[in-house]
């Protein structure tokens, strides 16, 4: 007899195949909406939302925040998202087109690094949460609140562990009542700071001018964009593994745009920003028991805590996804590769606050990798390639494939990617958030994604031209226009 | 639409059959959804956009 769960992990290990029409699990507008709408509004957006005050006047923050995560969401989607529903593949599949079978390994690399770490700093975030509000409950000591802060930590992986084993569906499923509950306490929490401040008020107040980053108007709406634009862009890699189970075309855009971008990081990041600027903290403990009291605030603060979870089984399903790209794990069960993905999850348990301290950073340069593979992904798939791939040649690993490339990597590519790592890196530091005089007209994404496109066309044309457009798969789309 | 190709690993393992057989089932029927056309996506893609730089423009007209 099969044992179900061993089967549907076996699904999920060959999902790595293209999904078919009857295989997709996002049938409905709602399903999707509050998927992506879990996914964006976890516990990490407290984060952004701290941030935005910080660009000097809280109002343009808000509106160059919403700009940017709805430009930076567009660019996505056309870049990874529409190949990935068209194809039913994931993010690394799609961008080996572009990046040569093993060079997608750099995309692998950098969606493990940003997978594994966001999923440990909402892990940091939601232990340490939990220890604070059960301490609160029962008037426990400080030093009690570590211990704490571990069990709850390591009682966590083996939940994500089961949640994760049986595959998207159950997320999916947990995400259609953690979608609207999250929604509903961001619309909650906005009325009441409504109703405190009142609508004059409440878009008032501003850090004091010697803790803001800038002066300068316009370059603190361009901080904002910025954090708008990076916030979408380090969706990349997860897009394409949640499109590829996207059952129809009218769906593609209203929930990711609605429920990703503007309700989902936008509403409750400008929620977050504005309770950071006017009680001092974006910490949902803090405000949440200002707004509401000891009680209702850390109840309802262990229910964004509880409600968190989902979107970390979504980080640890990625991760475990796209691990089988590994070799030695090609072959791995999906049980295997989710425990490989969860046991490193471990550790943050026992280090949240060091996790808190620098896997942010580290996260933040892992996510760097795709500002510029985004660029390159979008006009290799509408440009060069006219919207077509080659499907079955995604899965050839060998010279015989038609984006093989030069060893398997299209060096082109990768010339571009450390340019715009490089280019990113000079415009903007995005861990002291120091930047040059350039970047106010419009961030450092968005110049270096279109730099980026446009060196890989141009690099493109003339290599591959020179090569008398050896490679296949180059000269079906017939490269030089 | 090109068919598994002869390059394709061809083996006895189960996944390498599955990849093959899905491979082979996709694009099959042309009527799904997600083989239509993507123009009517890109357009309104482009209307978010388009209201977002509006957005933008007017706030740092109004607000800058």
């Amino acid at each position: 007899m099969t044992d179900p769960v061993a089967d549907q992990g076996n699904a999920v290990a060959g999902e790595r195949a293209p999904t078919l029409d009857g295989e997709r699990l996002f049938t409905s507008y709602g399903s999707f909406f509050y998927t992506l709408t879990a996914l964006a509004a976890a516990i990490w957006v407290v984060l952004v939302g701290g941030a935005i005050p910080a660009v000097g006047d809280t109002r343009l923050g808000i509106i160059g925040f919403a700009c940017g995560t709805v430009i930076g969401t567009a660019l996505v989607v056309c870049s990874v998202a529409l190949p990935a529903f068209r194809y039913g593949v994931d993010s690394i599949d799609i961008s080996k087109a572009a990046l040569g079978i093993r060079g997608s390994g750099i995309a692998v690399l950098g969606l493990i690094v940003m997978g594994l770490g966001w999923a440990g700093v909402a892990l940091a975030l939601v232990a340490r949460g939990f220890a604070t509000v059960l301490a609160s409950v029962g008037h426990l000591d400080g030093t009690v609140v570590e211990p704490i802060v571990l069990a709850v930590g390591l009682l966590l992986i083996p939940l994500l562990y089961v949640l994760v084993r049986h595959g998207l569906d159950v997320i999916r499923r947990i995400n259609q009542i953690a979608g609207p509950a999250l929604l509903l306490l961001a619309c909650v929490s906005l009325a009441l700071l409504w109703r405190r401040y009142g609508s004059a008020e409440l878009l008032r107040p501003n850090v004091p001018e010697a803790q803001a980053l800038t002066t300068d108007r316009l370059k603190a709406f361009a901080y904002a964009l910025e954090f708008g634009v990076t916030m979408s862009l380090s969706w990349w890699p997860y897009m394409g593994g949640l499109y590829r189970f996207l059952k129809f075309r009218r769906h593609a855009v209203g929930p990711i745009m609605l429920g990703g971008s503007l309700v989902g990081t936008t509403l409750s990041a400008s929620v977050a920003a504005l309770a950071a600027v006017h009680l001092g903290s974006p910490d949902p403990i803090v405000w949440l028991v200002a707004l509401t009291g000891p009680v209702i605030g850390l109840v309802l603060v262990g229910v964004v805590l509880l409600l968190s979870i989902p979107a970390i089984c979504l980080l640890v399903y990625f991760v475990a996804s796209a691990a089988q790209q590994l070799r030695p794990l090609a072959r791995s069960s999906w049980s295997t590769r989710v425990i490989l993905a969860t046991a490193p999850l471990a550790l943050v348990a026992f280090n949240t606050s060091w996790t808190l301290s620098h896997v942010v950073t580290v996260a933040t340069f892992g996510s760097l990798v795709f500002f510029s593979i985004c660029g390159i992904v979008l006009v290799d798939f509408w440009v060069l390639r006219r919207g077509q791939l080659e499907l079955p040649h995604l899965f050839v690993e060998n010279a015989d494939g038609h984006y093989w490339y030069t060893g398997g990597v299209n060096w082109v590519a990768m010339l571009t990617v450390a340019a715009g790592g490089a280019a990113y890196l000079f415009l903007y530091d995005p861990v002291s958030l120091a930047a040059r005089s350039a970047f106010r007209y419009a961030g450092a994404a968005l110049p270096v994604m279109a730099g980026s496109a446009l060196l890989y066309l141009m690099l493109m044309r003339v290599f591959r031209r020179k090569a008398g457009n050896a490679n296949p798969g180059v000269e079906v789309v017939k490269v030089g226009f | 639409m090109t068919k598994s190709p002869q390059c394709l690993p061809r083996s006895s393992d189960p996944l390498d059959q599955e990849l093959a057989a899905r491979l082979n089932a996709w694009g099959d029927d042309a009527s799904v959804d997600s083989q239509q056309s993507l123009r009517p996506v890109l357009i309104e893609l482009a209307c978010w956009v388009g209201a977002a730089v509006l957005v933008a423009g007017i706030a740092i007209v109004g607000l800058v």
